[in-house]
């Protein structure tokens, strides 16, 4: 799929990515492949000691799946920019569903770039797990 | 509370060779299913330099540590990522941190202090491929 920058407008939509449920098992593979070890995430009786119902997603986790959102609307290596905070935890059996929308365009230095925001959110209660910035380069690389 | 003193402290650099097997062991930690990844010569996804920061030796939980904090304390609250260019299965990658910023504000459970740490990554040839900040929240800090 090539994106046609000219079609690309303030307001232009991403299409959504659907992710979930989430598992245990996706946590510790997660920890192993980044090195994440942190316990909080795959230790359920650390998780509770510091308060939390039970063990909760990497951050990073849930910003590689807005990563892809922007990926397969963009193609792999297209990303130039993305700043995410994270806000509400992630936990097993929830579902996530990444949104994006485009902010604006420019054409900086001969390449085109798109700039927008996203979020993920828990499908079923909207909690918003994180929102962002991001900017693509259409049409080069 | 963290030391203020810290602000600009660097800390040794860390590495790390991609290869293969830890590129397809992140694309299913992930659930990225794009073949775009698999071609030759296709870039590594782009959340996967989180990978030096963990598996390139004394990375973030030893910089948290040489800051007085456990990393049982610690939130991702923010990260932020600018890609410079693509990296690739085969390239080693050199990140160099310092602290960017510690500062405190007032949260619903009282004093957090936030930390900024800012790493530089470049590739075996000395071109920078990323910048990453992750800011990172200190609970009861």
């Amino acid at each position: 799929m090539t994106l046609d920058f000219d079609s690309i407008d303030k307001g232009t939509e991403l299409p959504e990515l659907e992710r979930g449920p989430l598992t245990e098992l996706q946590f510790v593979r997660y920890a192993g492949a980044s090195g994440d070890f942190n316990p909080i995430h795959v230790v359920p009786r650390v998780a509770q000691f510091v308060g939390l119902d039970g063990v909760i997603a990497h951050g990073m986790l849930v910003m590689a799946y807005a990563t892809t959102m922007l990926t397969d609307w963009a193609g792999v290596g297209a990303v130039r920019r993305l700043k995410v905070r994270f806000s509400d935890t992630s936990h097993p059996g929830e579902e996530l569903v990444c949104r994006g929308r485009v902010t604006g365009k420019e054409t900086v230095d001969g390449e085109n770039l798109v700039h927008g925001k996203l979020t993920v959110k828990g499908k079923a209660d909207d909690s918003l797990k994180l929102k962002g910035d991001f900017t693509v380069v259409v049409g080069s690389r | 509370m963290v030391d203020p003193a810290h602000k600009g402290k660097t800390f040794d650099p860390i590495t790390y060779t991609f290869d293969r097997n830890k590129r397809d062991e992140f694309l299913i930690a992930i659930g990225e299913s794009s073949p775009a990844y698999l071609q030759e010569g296709a870039p590594l996804p782009p959340t996967i330099i989180t990978v030096v920061s963990f598996w390139g030796g004394e990375g973030l939980e030893s910089a948290l540590q040489q800051i007085g904090v456990d990393i049982w304390s610690v939130l991702h609250a923010e990260q932020e990522y600018e890609f410079h260019e693509p990296f690739y299965v085969g390239d080693t990658i050199t990140g160099r941190t310092h602290v960017a910023d510690i500062y405190e504000r007032k949260g619903r459970s009282g004093e957090l202090t936030f930390v900024i740490f800012e790493t530089a990554f470049a590739n075996q040839h000395g071109s920078p491929v990323v910048t990453g900040r992750s800011t990172i929240v200190v609970r009861g800090g």
